[in-house]
């Protein structure tokens, strides 16, 4: 099978699983993990997308020609764009970990349907 | 030379510097230094375009290409900054005389006021997604430091669907990287309007909806800022709605860009005008039914929101001059709004049956929040009834007679619940008592000079309105759709 | 629409006196014409029977859940469960419409 195409395939499964855990499970840590494994979907999404077969990796390479480099190198803009989603991604997992500590310390629980409730 | 990077990065860096130094004596005065600087930010930008890195325009078979991150400056996007700043300074000064100020506090709105300004600025997707969730996370932040627990589970609802709905816009850049092979905005629109469109096109548009009723707060996201402007104390309220107001206003300007030449816009354009019109109507009706002042003043700001919106998504010249006219006009008046609410609950409470008789003990500040009032409303000689003039002409124009019609009703419900809330803290009749007791409260000299010079420039705009107008006009036939 | 009924309905909610039922009931005019409005939109647009038949029936239902204005601020609270319902019929809603509008 198609390499590019699997990752498609997965990517897509991940951002559909992630999307049901975030609306359908009712664990805080769990939807924090559904929505690590929705932007987990994203990146790879964004690499497959400049995955070329049998391509060499975007750095400088001496020993090869440009032209022959240029023609041949995976696309290196989605894997600086993964990096910047990766750093940005963890800043708000953090976050938002760090709050539903403050959270279980005070109720005891980890359901959204109890700490997130109407107030 | 050009120094428009400036207006970004220098509030980022002393957001960096802030955050180490924020238990130094001399917070308040460094604060009042950074916002005269904040002021002066605006100018260093020439008009025309910024090449980072030098990386300019490539020719590929004759098309040209922008590689590399791209800013640009014209008289709409200095009107808009300029807009932030000020506001962005007014809060800097009256937080300065706040008991517990910390550097974090200004750290996060430099923050804020530099992201949201790169997304005003930028032409590049991908940037304006980073800075779109840095604006995101920063108005978590801002929200937490209220330090009450309503506050840190609205901000823990904020991230928590802002995750998701980032992570969606993502997947809209990511996809519509895939279908033209550029990241820069106007090389986007130029190729989709020539190739065929495909699958992953429509799905892109979807995303940046998705993308563009979060950071704007349309329903059925409105909750979340209602939250979030409620729990917060008013003033820092007053610049989280500047930054969704400005992210809503730079998003649909991304959507008219990219996909206002295309055959599937018309649908588009049904949507947003559905979106827009369900924010309006669903912030009056939510705040005719509230006590709390604060989420009065937030749900009239979602509604708003709907205004702008409304403008934006006709897509025609005037309408799109309309929504960011009014969209200016709203960040002035309603921070002005929030500021008097912030000076209410000093005083008493934001709770409105429990304030009253409040004109008695401030006269001065009562008229100011009257003037601010009836700008909100949309009564000459203040600016709101300016743009919602030209906003209900667009709306005629672009055939729509109904809207009109809907949106006369809204601000008749926007009249009756401001005259409520006036009613209620003003002018209800309260005991000798109570009137001494307000009249032990000191208010600062600050908080009615900001509310002054809001309420100034209301009048001044509703007065001369070609001020803003003759800078946006040219660009708003630029962009708009045929 | 009763205004006695109206009443008790607000005391119930713990706001009573005159002025915050007379904003209630203005929300609840608001709402109304806003679902007549926006059929009158959507049937000039659109122009179908069909259109007119779901309006007047949805017109019908305002008329008789009437007050909406509870049900609507039930809706609009922000515990997280009706929260994500609602942003999830919002995605589910406008991936079909654009979609459909592709497909054609």
């Amino acid at each position: 099978m198609d390499l590019q195409l699997a990752s498609f395939i997965t990517a897509g499964a991940l951002v559909v699983l992630g999307l049901y855990g975030f609306f359908f499970v009712d664990n805080v840590i769990k939807k924090i993990i559904a929505l690590s494994i929705i932007s987990s979907g994203v990146n790879l999404t964004l690499v497959a997308m400049g995955y070329r077969e049998g391509g060499y990796v975007p750095i400088y390479i001496p020993t090869v020609e440009f032209q022959v480099f240029s023609k041949h190198m995976a696309y290196p803009l989605p894997q600086a764009l993964v990096l910047t989603n990766i750093v940005i991604g963890a800043s708000m997992l953090a976050v938002m970990l760090a709050l539903s500590i403050v959270f279980y310390r005070k109720y005891r629980t980890l359901k959204t349907s109890v700490i997130l409730k109407e107030d | 030379m050009n120094l428009l990077p400036l207006i970004v990065v220098i509030p980022l860096l002393m957001a960096i510097v802030f955050s180490y130094i924020y238990r130094s004596k001399y917070i308040r005065l460094l604060t009042l230094l950074m916002a005269l600087v904040l002021l002066v930010l605006p100018l260093l930008g020439l008009y025309g375009p910024y090449f980072f890195g030098g990386h300019g325009v490539v020719y590929i078979e004759g098309m040209p290409f922008v590689s590399g991150i791209l800013y640009t400056l014209n008289p709409l996007k200095e009107t808009l900054i300029f807009t932030l700043m000020l506001i962005g300074v007014l809060v800097l000064i009256i937080s300065t005389r706040e008991e517990r100020l910390s550097g974090t506090f200004t750290a996060l709105v430099l923050m804020g006021l530099a992201s949201v300004s790169a997304v005003i600025l930028t032409e590049d997707l991908f940037n304006l997604y980073v800075f779109y969730e840095i604006a995101a996370i920063t108005q978590a932040g801002l929200v937490i430091l209220a330090g009450r627990e309503e506050a840190y589970r609205s901000a823990f609802r904020y991230l928590l669907v802002g995750t998701m709905a980032g992570s969606i816009l993502l997947l809209g850049v990511g996809l519509l990287l895939s279908a033209t092979g550029s990241l820069n905005i106007v090389d986007m629109g130029r190729y989709l309007a020539l190739k065929p469109l495909t699958p992953t096109v429509y799905g892109a548009l979807l995303m940046l909806i998705v993308g563009l009723a979060y950071g704007g707060g349309l329903p059925p996201f409105h909750t979340l800022k209602v939250d979030l402007y409620s729990r917060t104390k008013p003033f820092v309220a007053a610049i989280l709605q500047t930054y969704s107001k400005f992210i809503l206003i730079a998003l649909m300007l991304v959507i008219l860009k990219l996909f206002g030449g295309l055959p599937i816009f018309n649908t588009t354009r049904g949507v947003l005008i559905a979106l827009s019109v369900f924010a309006m109507v669903f912030g009056t009706v939510m705040a005719l039914l509230q006590d709390d002042y604060r989420r009065l003043l937030a749900y009239h700001t979602v509604s708003q929101g709907g205004y702008v919106a409304l403008g934006l998504a006709l897509g025609t010249p005037l309408g799109i001059v309309a929504g960011i006219f009014h969209g200016i006009n709203h960040a002035l008046y309603k921070s002005a709004l929030f500021i008097g609410a912030h000076i209410v609950e000093k005083i008493k409470s934001p709770y409105m049956r429990e304030v009253g008789g409040l004109l008695l003990a401030m006269p001065t500040v009562t008229f100011l929040i009257l003037c601010a009032k009836l700008a909100s409303i949309g009564i000459p000689p203040f600016n709101g009834f300016q743009s919602k003039l030209l906003l209900a002409e667009a709306v005629m124009s672009a055939d729509m007679p109904e809207l009109v019609i809907l949106m006369l009703i809204v601000s008749i419900g926007t009249f009756l619940y401001m005259m409520k809330a006036f009613y209620l803290i003003f002018l209800k009749p309260c005991s000798e008592e109570q009137l001494r007791e307000y009249r032990e409260v000191r208010i600062s000299k600050y908080h009615i000079f900001s509310l002054g010079l809001l309420v100034l420039l209301c009048i001044v705009l509703g007065l001369y309105p070609d001020m803003v107008l003759d800078r946006l006009l040219p660009l708003g036939e630029e962009i708009a759709i045929e | 629409m009763d205004y006695d009924r109206f009443k008790k309905e607000m005391e119930r909610e713990g706001s009573g006196d005159s002025v915050s039922v007379g904003a209630g009931l203005t929300g609840e005019l608001i709402l109304y014409s806003f679902l007549v409005t926006g059929l009158f939109l959507l049937s000039r647009i659109f122009g179908k029977v069909l259109l007119a038949t779901v309006g007047i029936l949805a017109i019908g239902i305002g008329l008789h859940m009437m007050p909406m204005v509870f049900r609507f601020k039930r809706e609009n609270s922000n515990h997280i469960v009706l929260q994500l319902f609602w942003i999830s019929i919002f995605l589910g809603a406008i991936s079909m419409i654009i979609f459909i509008a592709g497909s054609r």
